[in-house]
């Protein structure tokens, strides 16, 4: 075997997956061989100079925020049991049991609207976490959504929620089809929401939002 | 209700069992979202994204089969569907993983008189940008297998069920991942000081 062998069998005894002849076998040539001694100096510093130098630490808070998506999760999760859906998810929101019916508001039960199949969509679209990050309009949208009112102009961007997370979650429905979720207004503009779940459960929403 | 109230329990306890399985595993979701997206609010993002999803998956999870693996390729998956494709990343293509290339490298530096101890004058000299850019220099393939065997030490069959890849493409990529990462690095270091150029013979 050459010495390229060699340092590539070194590799994989560093790497922790050889077994012990290989390791006699490698440590035997590197007694033996000076150029090979010395890349493998070489080998095993820059090792170990990346782990020392790569280690990343996790922020204290991480447990906690990941408890608490988990809490939100079950909460929404809790109220599907009650099998009132998006209703009851509306109504959580104020939009419709307490009256509190928003200007732009043009219905209070969400029609269910197929809009096809959210896979086609992926990628496309940013979640609702972007603040209202301008993204370019997905090709191939606007033949998935349903026409809207002449006098909406049609602005695509991400609704950010993050602070009312809550109500996102209720929000977004299950299924494999992205459905009308709600059209309120919101911050002085009508916001339009169409929301899925892919399956893997990248949720996906659109908002086409009208600036008055 | 009595069924309502049932529900309720078997809810807590899963999410109890699902907690229990998780947590010991942030720390190492979050080394790898953090060294994949290269930036904290990402990396968070990310892992936050990947609880979610497996949370909501959990059922889907085999009991007895690896539940770090398992949500390592949900973060994975979510890295390439949601900040892979937003972020420049360099193609395999561009990367020269030649022979040629790497024999050229070692041959610079195989016979350069070393200092004695490399390995605390890399520590010198080397910083954490260094291997930041090495490690975003790699194509997204490489990157991950250098990130989970190399850095985070899985096992070639682990990081093989997290990227959904065969055992042989592991070892072939690490192979010349490596390679790339060590020639960056020591042309970082040499950059910085480290290793006088080679003599000529």
């Amino acid at each position: 075997m050459d010495c390229e062998g060699w340092l590539e069998r070194l590799d994989v005894v560093l790497d922790g997956e050889a077994d012990p002849a290989l390791a006699a076998a490698v440590e035997g040539h590197l007694a033996a061989c000076a150029s090979c001694a010395e890349r493998a100096k070489l080998a095993r510093a820059l090792r170990s100079t990346l782990l020392a130098r790569a280690a990343v630490e996790t922020p204290p808070t991480l447990r906690g925020r990941v408890a608490a998506r988990l809490d939100a999760e079950d909460r929404r999760s809790s109220r599907g049991l009650l099998g009132r859906g998006i209703l009851i998810a509306l109504a959580a929101a104020g939009l419709v049991a307490l009256g509190a019916v928003a200007p732009g508001m043009v219905s209070s039960r969400p029609p269910e609207v197929p809009l096809g199949n959210p896979a086609q969509l992926s990628g496309m679209l940013c979640c609702l976490q972007c603040q209202l990050r301008e993204a370019p309009p997905p090709r191939g949208l606007e033949a998935l959504l349903p026409p809207l009112p002449p006098d909406v102009g049609a602005h695509h961007g991400c609704l950010h929620l993050r602070d009312d997370e809550q109500r996102y979650w209720e929000l977004v429905p299950e299924g494999p089809e992205a459905a009308l979720v709600s059209d309120h207004a919101l911050k002085g503009r009508r916001v339009v929401v169409f929301g899925t779940a892919e399956p893997d459960l990248h949720v996906i929403v659109v908002a086409r939002i009208h600036v008055e | 209700m009595s069924g309502a109230r049932l529900n309720g329990h078997a809810h807590a306890a899963r999410r109890q069992q699902f907690e229990g399985l998780l947590f010991e595993h942030l720390p190492v979701m979050h080394a790898v979202a953090r060294r994949l997206t290269r930036s904290a609010t990402d990396a968070e993002d990310l892992v936050q994204e990947t609880c979610l999803r497996a949370y909501r998956f959990f059922d889907g999870f085999e009991p007895g089969t690896n539940f770090r693996a398992w949500l390592l390729r949900i973060l994975k998956n979510g890295f390439i569907n949601a900040w892979h494709q937003r972020q420049s990343s360099p193609r395999v293509e561009s990367l020269d993983l030649s022979e040629e290339a790497w024999q050229h490298h070692v041959a610079s530096v195989a016979y350069s008189p070393f200092t004695s101890d490399p390995e605390s004058e890399l520590g010198r000299t080397l910083l954490r940008e260094d291997i930041d850019e090495a490690l975003a220099s790699l194509p997204v393939e490489f990157r991950m297998v250098v990130i989970l065997c190399l850095l985070e030490g899985f096992s070639y069959q682990e990081t093989a069920e997290v990227l959904e890849i065969k055992i042989g493409t592991v070892m072939s990529r690490l192979h010349r991942g490596r390679k790339a990462l060590q020639a960056r690095l020591l042309s970082a270091a040499r950059a910085r000081g480290f290793a006088p150029p080679p003599t000529e013979a």
